[in-house]
């Protein structure tokens, strides 16, 4: 499905895979109160492209009781089904096999597999093996991982269209732990680069998209909020204030002060 | 159970007429003998959803649910899309 975004040419876009997007932020779909307020949150952040798990059908479940996908449904938004949970590469592309069947033969996946259910963080060589696998698959695959350079690199060069190194361990909120890490990886891609978990506030995800990522992917941020919706927002513009920045070019650091006031024409 | 983490499902309801059992979702699940996915589909009130079915291990494409029928002892596994990051 994989819905071709603009219709018009954007300004500066995000581009994965050979699709524009407009909005840098994507955004997790877990931890709302409901699907309502799911819909409200991601509306409020201006997200083009949203993350789902792939889980078993609650056999429970009324009819008519309402669906994720009706409420978030692909012609409006990129699904980026996820292996969250998924702790061996066998798993995980089992996970995107299936997803891939229940979105009408989509590719796009984001790609996780975890190593340690305290720190969520990611099994990198099983990742690898994962990875390889989709590619070869056809899938086109956003990876998380760690903020390993060589690992960022490595990805890439396998095949995978966007790589996404942790700011700090899901749902942690502790924003960007190794911000050289992040900027060398940066610094050494040509697929975009998008940093995937630990952004706590807006603030984190301005820093991020000043380092010079291509996007930032939160969930737990604006889910946990007191006010989601609000938080939601605040995202948004935190990722485009970040952008600006990044594009500005900031100025220079200075260990003391110049001012800003001519000097030249004062009365005293 | 390898695979795609669970959430327990509730018994569904049995269709009348059962003959041979299966396992739904990891759950044991009595069904009418020789019945079809999209069957099964029905019987789990879930027809018009989203859903992906792995029968065996092995993805069974949506077009194919009517002419697919299950045998005794057959593993289904059936997904949709739920919230996530």
């Amino acid at each position: 499905m994989t819905k071709p975004e603009p219709t018009q040419p954007l300004q500066d876009a995000l581009r994965i895979a050979g699709r524009s997007y407009a909005s840098r932020l994507l955004v997790g779909t877990g931890k709302y109160r409901d699907l309502e307020q799911t819909r409200l949150a991601v509306e409020a952040s201006g997200a083009r492209i949203v993350t789902v798990a792939i889980r078993r059908t609650n056999l429970g479940q009324k009819p008519g009781e309402p669906n994720l996908l009706e409420v978030l449904p692909p012609d409006r938004y990129t699904i980026l089904p996820n292996t969250a949970g998924c702790y061996t590469a066998e798993d995980a592309l089992r996970t995107c096999r299936l997803a891939r069947e229940l979105l009408d033969d989509h590719r796009l996946v984001k790609l996780e597999v975890l190593g340690d259910a305290k720190t969520l963080f990611p099994d990198v060589s099983a990742t690898l093996v994962a990875a390889e696998q989709l590619v070869k698959e056809g899938f086109e695959v956003m990876v998380y991982t760690s903020d390993d350079p060589i690992i960022a690199k490595r990805l890439e060069q396998m095949g995978c269209v966007a790589v996404m190194p942790l700011a700090a361990p899901i749902g942690s909120g502790l924003g960007v732990q190794n911000r050289y890490n992040i900027l060398s990886i940066i610094e050494n891609a040509t697929v975009p680069i998008i940093v995937d978990a630990g952004v706590g506030t807006a603030s984190d995800a301005a820093i991020a998209m000043e380092l010079g990522c291509d996007g930032v992917l939160m969930n737990t941020a604006i889910a946990e909020a007191k006010d989601p919706l609000l938080m939601a927002a605040a995202m948004q513009h935190a990722v485009i204030a970040g952008r600006q920045a990044f594009r500005a070019g900031r100025m220079p650091r200075r260990r003391y002060a110049s001012a800003s006031s001519p000097l030249d024409g004062t009365v005293v | 159970m390898s695979g795609i983490p669970v959430r327990q499902a509730e018994n569904p309801s049995t269709p009348t007429g059962t003959a041979m059992q299966i396992v739904v979702n990891g759950e044991n699940t009595a069904v009418a003998e020789a019945i079809s996915l999209s069957d099964l589909v029905d019987s789990l009130l879930l027809a018009g959803q989203r859903l992906a079915i792995e029968l065996n291990g092995a993805i069974v494409p949506r077009s194919l649910w009517p002419e697919v029928r299950l045998s005794e002892g057959d593993r289904a596994e059936i997904v949709r899309a739920i919230g996530g990051g």
